[in-house]
């Protein structure tokens, strides 16, 4: 049979656990706008007996069952594997956007309107072959059209030296991402060595494993320690406490650094199936390296054909054989009009022959290499072929646009189920507040009775 | 179902950002008259764009051209008509002067008047538009006949630049399309290599002043080849191949005329197509803007509302 102590025990062990469970709302509660954090729940049970001989079977009251967090592994893998892809397209979206930027060719001051304005002048010149004003009005346009070249070939470099910075930042974040996690590998491991779950360490190294599966792909595995290991492809980024760190090293090509990454210890490539290094990777590479050739490959072969038809050419002074723009082989980066042309515009060609002011023939033909099909095996004029180059990107942006969007929506549904899961409800905690309270009085009162039923007890003792 | 908090935020932040996106899409559309900003809010469409809009410069282009070509067709068409008229009244002259009613006295104050014409075709055959000569071939800058005169100032022939006169100048009106606008002096007044021949209109009509003042008698020995009768033929078949030639500049002025229109009405129907490509339709985005607005505000005001309300307000 028990006694008043034991009464008092089981009710002092009741408002123990009803404190921890208060704890744990208020935990709750003052976090439920913390980005990365897990509910914490606890599940009671029945306190196991002190003894087995136990006879009258009143029991000992309320035990901890359970005490963490409220986290579901299955949805944690589906949330990172999306979360790679999703962290591919939205880097890919944003960075083809400021690549589109560079042409922007449905805002009025592109380089294919100053193409068309080009073109014009010679007509207007062809008009009036004899003047100075068209001349001076075609070297501008010409300026005006090799300075637009060089300021998309100046802004792309850019770009390019943008995404190897961010590359490189991103390197060092997976780098300190990784060595972060070896870190909480080694703390939780030591604290939960008593039972007890290290729920804030493990949201810590959770959000670091988020944050890491946005960046590259990983798989996760967590060893019955609790300690994580994490691979990237066939490679170990992060095993027990131990992180594989991720050496970059620069090569130089067109005046353009370039970033490689590669393991430090193997110097093996990287896995890149999805995350934002690989969007990164291939924007500097394929994307912006490609669009810079066909740059290139357009301010050559204008200057080489211009150059062409303008050498056979006479200007006002009598010139013949000077060159239009500055050399035929320049690429973008250094499209520019002839020093010849620029001191002297009565240079420019318009004629067949000297001395025939009013022979047009010769701007009429560099006019008309608008039309000629000089790109592409002869398939695209100049004009088109520059379009294309504009359209590309946008069709790249418009398709990475589509793909975000699908595989955002599937880490919205993955993160919502998640939330659904792990996420603090302040309608639920505060229902438990009532429910935790009330236990907690109720165990109070009976430890307010037992006292009372003492007294009584010491008071028949004194009467005696 | 489990609903936490942070979801109803976020589902909250999620909708409330799209809607404003939406909005201010609207907006802009609505500001510029655009639909499109960058090629790839929609890649065909900018294409389709961006083609009628370089179609539509070189269209502008063309109609310059076409514009300037006509200016010119028709300043040589006049002058060329003015000088058809002065051959046809020295022709009526030497008519005059041939008659055998006429003394050397008539005959001398004819070979003055024909002199004259002459001075006034000289000033024709020169003539310019927007400084640059008609009928000097490629030489537009330089005087395309310089009159030869002899000791009294009387004008004996004219000589040209044989390197340009026969140039032809043109204008592009389309794609790969030019037309020449100027008919060169050598196919008007003298050939190349044609001075004083009966081809050269200054040797006819000043060898024709000269026999009509000398009481219509031709030089001796060149009685054939400088009478009257023989010079006036020789003068009709230069106004022939002037009137020829004025041909020429009205079928090219028609062609141009017909070009123009054709490009105007071309410019209409890119100027359509590229609106229908960039432009916004009206209608069209009002009644998107009404139902964005109405799914904002219904937004707003459920989810202000429920997002304010938790057990807490119900706690004493």
């Amino acid at each position: 049979m028990s006694s008043l102590a034991d009464i008092l025990n089981t009710s002092r062990q009741a408002l123990r656990v009803q404190q921890l469970a208060m704890q744990l709302i208020g935990q709750n509660t003052a976090n439920v706008n913390t980005e990365g954090y897990t509910r914490r729940r606890v599940e009671l049970t029945t306190a196991p007996p002190y003894t087995t001989d136990t006879i009258w079977g009143t029991g000992n009251g309320v035990d901890i069952l359970t005490l963490g967090r409220v986290r579901d592994q299955l949805l944690d893998e589906q949330y990172r594997r999306s979360a790679g892809t999703a962290g591919y397209w939205s880097s890919r979206d944003d960075l083809l956007g400021r690549v589109e930027e560079v042409f922007s060719e449905l805002g009025g001051s592109a380089i294919s309107d100053r193409l068309q304005q080009f073109w014009a002048a010679w007509q207007d010149l062809a008009n009036d072959p004899e003047g100075s004003a068209p001349r001076i009005v075609l070297l501008e346009r010409a300026q005006a059209l090799a300075s637009s070249v060089r300021r998309a070939h100046s802004e792309l470099a850019t770009r390019h030296e943008e995404i190897d910075r961010q590359l490189v930042g991103d390197v060092q974040e997976v780098n300190a991402l990784t060595k972060r996690i070896a870190e909480l590998n080694v703390q939780i491991v030591r604290a939960e060595t008593g039972g007890t779950e290290a729920s804030d360490l493990r949201d810590m190294r959770d959000s670091a494993i988020d944050r890491l599966s946005q960046l590259l792909d990983i798989t996760v595995h967590e060893n019955a320690d609790g300690a994580l290991n994490v691979y990237n492809g066939g490679q170990i980024l992060v095993q027990l406490d131990h992180s594989a760190d991720l050496t970059m090293s620069s090569s130089s090509s067109n005046g353009l650094v370039k970033t490689q990454v590669t393991y430090g210890s193997s110097g093996r490539a990287l896995v890149l199936d999805s995350g934002e290094i690989k969007s990164l990777i291939e924007l500097r590479d394929q994307d912006i390296g490609g669009v810079m050739a066909d740059l290139d490959g357009f301010a050559v072969a204008m200057a080489n054909r211009v150059n062409e038809v303008h050498r056979t050419g006479y200007g006002l002074t009598g010139t013949n054989g000077i060159e239009f723009f500055a050399s035929d082989d320049t690429g973008a980066s250094d499209f520019r009009v002839s020093q010849m042309i620029a001191d002297e515009p009565d240079r420019i060609a318009t004629a067949a022959a000297d001395g025939a002011p009013g022979d047009n023939s010769i701007a009429l033909q560099i006019a008309g290499i608008q039309s000629e099909k000089l790109m592409r095996d002869g398939r695209s004029t100049l004009d088109e072929y520059y379009r294309d180059i504009s359209l590309a990107v946008g069709s790249k942006k418009s398709y990475a646009v589509g793909q975000l969007a699908v595989e955002q929506g599937a880490l919205d549904s993955i993160s919502n189920r998640r939330q659904q899961v792990s996420g603090v409800s302040m309608d639920e905690e505060m229902t438990r507040l009532i429910q935790v309270q009330q236990a907690y009085e109720a165990a109070a009162k009976v430890i307010t009775t037992v006292d009372e039923m003492m007294q009584t007890v010491l008071a028949m003792g004194a009467g005696a | 179902m489990r609903v936490s908090d942070q979801q109803r935020y976020d589902s909250f932040m999620r909708n409330v950002q799209q809607r404003l996106v939406n909005l201010t899409r609207i907006q802009q559309e609505l500001g510029t008259g655009k639909s499109i900003f960058s090629p790839s809010d929609n890649v065909l469409q900018a294409d389709r764009g961006l083609r009628a809009e370089d179609r539509l410069a070189s269209n502008a282009q063309f109609l310059r051209n076409v514009d300037d070509g006509l200016k010119w067709v028709q300043a040589a068409d006049d002058k060329l008509q003015a000088a058809v008229d002065v051959l046809s009244e020295i022709e009526a002259l030497a008519l005059t002067a041939d008659n055998s009613s006429q003394n050397a006295d008539d005959r001398s104050n004819t070979a003055i008047q024909t002199d004259q014409k002459l001075e006034a075709l000289m000033a024709l055959v020169n003539g310019s538009s927007n400084d640059r000569y008609l009928f000097g071939g490629h030489g537009t800058t330089a005087k395309p006949f310089v009159e030869v005169r002899d000791a009294e100032g009387r004008i004996q022939g004219a000589q040209t630049n044989q390197d340009t006169i026969a140039g032809r100048i043109y204008r592009q009106i389309g794609e790969n399309d030019d037309i020449a606008i100027n008919v060169p002096g050598d196919r008007l007044f003298q050939p190349v290599g044609g001075a004083g021949t009966d081809e050269d209109v200054f040797y006819v009509i000043a060898a024709l002043r000269d026999t009509i003042g000398n009481n219509n008698t031709p030089p001796e020995g060149s009685e054939d080849t400088r009478s009257n009768e023989h010079l006036r033929e020789a003068l009709a078949q230069i106004r022939e191949r002037i009137a020829e030639q004025q041909t020429y500049l009205g079928s090219a002025g028609q062609r141009l005329e017909q070009t123009k229109s054709r490009l105007k009405e071309e410019a209409v129907t890119l100027t359509d197509r590229l609106e229908q490509a960039e432009g916004v339709d009206i209608t069209d985005l009002a009644s998107r803007l009404s139902v964005e607005e109405g799914a904002y505000n219904a937004l707003a005001t459920i989810s202000t509302r429920l997002l304010r309300q938790t057990l807490v307000d119900y706690m004493g």
